[in-house]
């Protein structure tokens, strides 16, 4: 059983028992947080290895800024004798790391040759710990910086370029390196199918969600750093790896399922059609073979009930869950990691009229249940959820407003009413937006 | 049964509390207002169609969950008066409503008291103090607090009429010598970037425009960048503005167009003052008692190894950072404590 492996480079850690595996080479990942089974293929043969935690720790993709010109790199050997041009040319603001590398290699360039010019171009410069003490020592050193719009520089590879400002034009010559773009790294799609994680929309192995910080992915136990994570990933890298390695600690001693209530899947039901196993964000379903079912990995659960809805055969249920006496009207469900938390910080008189009850998330609606909860004309349901891009259980909301718009097509569709059920979006701290948004939805002013 | 004690119910404080509650252990948690969230409590959400990530929804679970928790003792209004004993066995003398109480036997004590916002200190822009057009960031928050009840900022900022056009000054109160704060505050960047973004979701017509010195990464998702404020019709403007008067027209900015090499004037109807993050004054008295050490700037950093002393700091009493770097500072010291515990309980072996 190792403490950890690393998908990519390892970090040393002497407290953890590690290992390191070409990510290439990963086959599969079973399990749950504190035991993960992870196979691999070494020069054909399979591997299975137990760990409790994975980090996957890649480097970018570094693609040319220029297609004719080098790019500046960490282990980066200026040459010796020429005049050297440094061109940071990002569209958008530099990653403070590739700030760094430029800054870093244009300083090592004057210092090795003092009588040579070391000019800087740029669009812009950022500026986090410790950078701004490079820059300056550079600049002290005498790195001639300039900045650029794009228009005002013209490069004509491999050794010359032109800069215009106010009227002036200067013409410079030297060997030329740029700025690297930063790309996820290959490896990352393959990866997140093969891990069961849900890729940000750039491809990088952590989804942009603030319940994600700094280093989680959708599922527990595994940890994006440095090019897995973002260009943002690599500027606080070292308070993000220490921060990730401290918590694989304390799973030693710490490892508490994330929440209380037992869900199950009832092996007589389950019908092995894996659907639970597509919909849930966070890889907490397995099939068992010797039930022949699926099962529910608790530790790996963040409980948002997104399989209950889903499931065909009816299969899933909460342990100890007890129907509840049905009432009509104005029908209030909120998701308990938004809508629900403003509610409690909210006087309790707002809610007088309304029957309103707590979601795990708002992907675990059923639509048979909203169908049974209409019964009188009168009778509406309002679903709060999560804003987009602030769901715990990542695509919950997004699920969430696609079973209410297909039960508003059905009901208009049999001349049953229209907007009848509602979706809204909320935050927790958003209480006053709730009690405003209650009164006009009782008042039909949605 | 041993205690921890945590001083300051700010995020950093509140999380290692939950964190430390959760794994079975006593904790008392010692906030000297008589609320749970420090500074933030006075935010509000920035979602515009889409999550911002200011990560703000993050605290109220947890302040929630501080407040439920059984293991958790909370002292409002407590003010850490005197600190006895040795390590593995402190008293905090305890002042509240005038009376000393006495929380004992504490194994750990975590430090965690924040930072106060430039605007609190007594220095500041006098000059701008009276209009009603200067605010500072923070008072915007009381806009996205009560932007529910379709309240315009006109009328929460007590403005003659709608702003047409807003400008944004960063780095105002860090970056600066004279202020003692050389220092980024990281938090300013993806705060007015929000702020922006929030008034031009309000207000499509309005014009925005972001003086900046240079733009940071602005916490762990949000990368402020250039081409989406394009997109979004937010002007960013690479200079600190040098001179601002009052005209008919409006505040009138002068700056430099750097690109021009030019001085330019700008007007506008509102100005928004980024806010530094500065050291507590309290961090002075907290380095003689706790044996901490202050940094150049007023921030502290142990004297000595943290997890011998078993005094920790957690948060921004080490130095600025946003809410999201916060509550992993938070759970990180949560961890260090526990490590601690449990190396202890084991006869001091290294392997668990």
């Amino acid at each position: 059983m190792y403490d950890v492996i690393f998908l990519g480079d390892s970090v040393e850690t002497p407290s953890l028992k590690q290992l390191q595996v070409a990510p290439e080479a990963v086959t599969s990942c079973k399990g749950k947080v504190g035991e993960f089974f992870l196979r691999f293929r070494v020069n054909g043969e399979v591997h299975e290895e137990k760990t409790r935690a994975i980090v996957i720790n890649l480097p970018h993709q570094q693609e040319q800024s220029f297609a004719d010109l080098p790019v500046f790199r960490e282990n980066l050997e200026p040459e010796q004798e020429k005049n050297l041009i440094f061109i940071q040319d990002h569209e958008e603001i530099a990653p403070a790391y590739v700030n760094r590398i430029g800054l870093e290699k244009a300083l090592q360039a004057i210092r090795d040759n003092a009588s040579r010019q070391v000019y800087y171009f740029y669009r812009s410069l950022r500026f986090t710990e410790g950078t701004d003490q490079l820059y300056e020592e550079a600049r002290r050193s005498g790195v001639a910086f300039f900045r650029y719009e794009e228009d005002r520089l013209q490069i004509s590879p491999p050794d010359r370029l032109t800069y215009q400002r106010g009227g002036a034009t200067m013409e410079v010559e030297g060997k030329i390196y740029t700025a690297p773009l930063l790309k996820p790294a290959p490896e990352l799609e393959k990866l997140a199918q093969v891990l069961r994680i849900i890729p940000g929309e750039e491809g990088y192995l952590q989804a942009e969600n603030v319940y994600l910080a700094p280093t989680l992915t959708g599922r527990r136990g595994i940890y994006a750093v440095g090019g897995a994570r973002s260009p943002n990933g690599l500027a606080g890298f070292e308070e993000e790896i220490k921060y990730t390695l401290e918590e694989i600690e304390a799973f030693k001693f710490n490892l508490e399922p994330l929440v209380e209530e037992d869900r199950e899947v009832d092996d007589r039901k389950c019908i092995l059609c894996y659907t639970c196993y597509r919909v849930c964000p966070h890889a907490a379903l397995e099939e068992n073979k010797e039930k022949d079912s699926m099962e529910i990995l608790k530790d790996a659960c963040w409980g948002c009930n997104g399989c209950i809805s889903h499931c065909p055969a009816g299969a899933i249920s909460l342990g100890g869950e007890e129907e509840e006496e049905r009432k009509w009207g104005l029908q209030v469900l909120m998701c308990e990691n938004s809508a629900e938390t403003a509610r409690k910080k909210m006087p309790r008189e707002n809610m007088d009229g309304f029957i309103s009850r707590e979601i795990p998330c708002s992907c675990s609606i059923k639509k048979e249940e909203i169908y049974g909860s209409l019964q009188e004309p009168e009778d509406r349901i309002l679903i709060l959820g999560c804003f987009e891009e602030s769901c715990k259980h990542l695509e919950g909301d997004q699920r969430g407003q696609r079973i209410v718009d297909e039960v508003n097509e059905t009901l208009a569709s049999l001349d049953l009413g229209e907007d009848r059920v509602r979706f809204e979006r909320l935050s927790p701290p958003m209480e006053q937006d709730l009690a405003n948004l209650l009164k006009r939805w009782r008042e039909g002013q949605l | 049964m041993s205690r921890i004690a945590v001083i300051g119910g700010g995020i950093a404080g509140t999380t290692a509390a939950v964190e430390l509650g959760r794994a079975g252990n006593k904790v008392t948690l010692i906030e000297k207002t008589d609320t749970l969230g420090g500074n933030i409590k006075d935010y509000g959400c920035k979602a515009v169609d889409k999550c911002i990530k200011c990560n703000l929804c993050l605290v109220d679970e947890t302040i929630l969950a501080a407040q439920q928790s059984p293991q958790i003792e909370i002292i409002y209004q407590g003010m850490v008066n005197d600190l006895t004993g040795k390590p593995g066995d402190y008293t905090l003398s305890v002042e509240k409503d005038g009376e000393f109480v006495e929380v004992e036997n504490l194994e750990n004590i975590i430090l965690a008291t924040g930072f106060i916002k430039w605007s609190d200190l007594e220095t500041g822009t006098p000059e701008f103090s009276d209009d009603t057009r200067v605010i500072w960031a923070s008072q915007l928050e009381e806009f996205m607090r009560r932007r529910a009840d379709h309240s315009r900022p006109e009328d929460i900022l007590q403005l003659d009429s709608i702003p047409r056009s807003v400008a944004f000054i960063q780095c105002n109160g860090s970056r600066s010598i004279q202020e003692k704060a050389r220092y980024c505050s990281k938090i300013c960047c993806g705060y007015s970037y929000r702020m922006a973004r929030v008034l031009k979701h309000f207000y499509p017509d309005l014009e925005a425009t972001i003086f900046f010195i240079d733009l940071q990464e602005a916490g762990y998702f949000l990368d402020v960048n250039f081409a989406e404020l394009d997109e979004l019709g937010i002007k960013y403007v690479n200079c600190k503005p040098i001179d601002v008067s009052n005209t008919d027209d409006g505040l009138r900015i002068l700056y430099e167009n750097q690109q021009e090499g030019a001085m330019e004037t700008l007007d506008v109807d509102l100005l928004v003052l980024s806010e530094g993050l500065h050291p507590n004054a309290a961090n002075e008295r907290w380095s003689m008692l706790f044996n901490m050490q202050l940094d150049t700037y007023g921030f502290l950093y142990p004297l000595l190894d943290e997890e011998e002393t078993g005094i920790f700091l957690a948060g921004s009493i080490k130095g600025p950072r946003d809410i999201a770097a916060t509550i992993s500072d938070g759970k990180r010291v949560a961890y260090r404590v526990l490590k601690q515990k449990q190396l202890c309980e084991s006869g001091g072996q290294a392997d668990v």
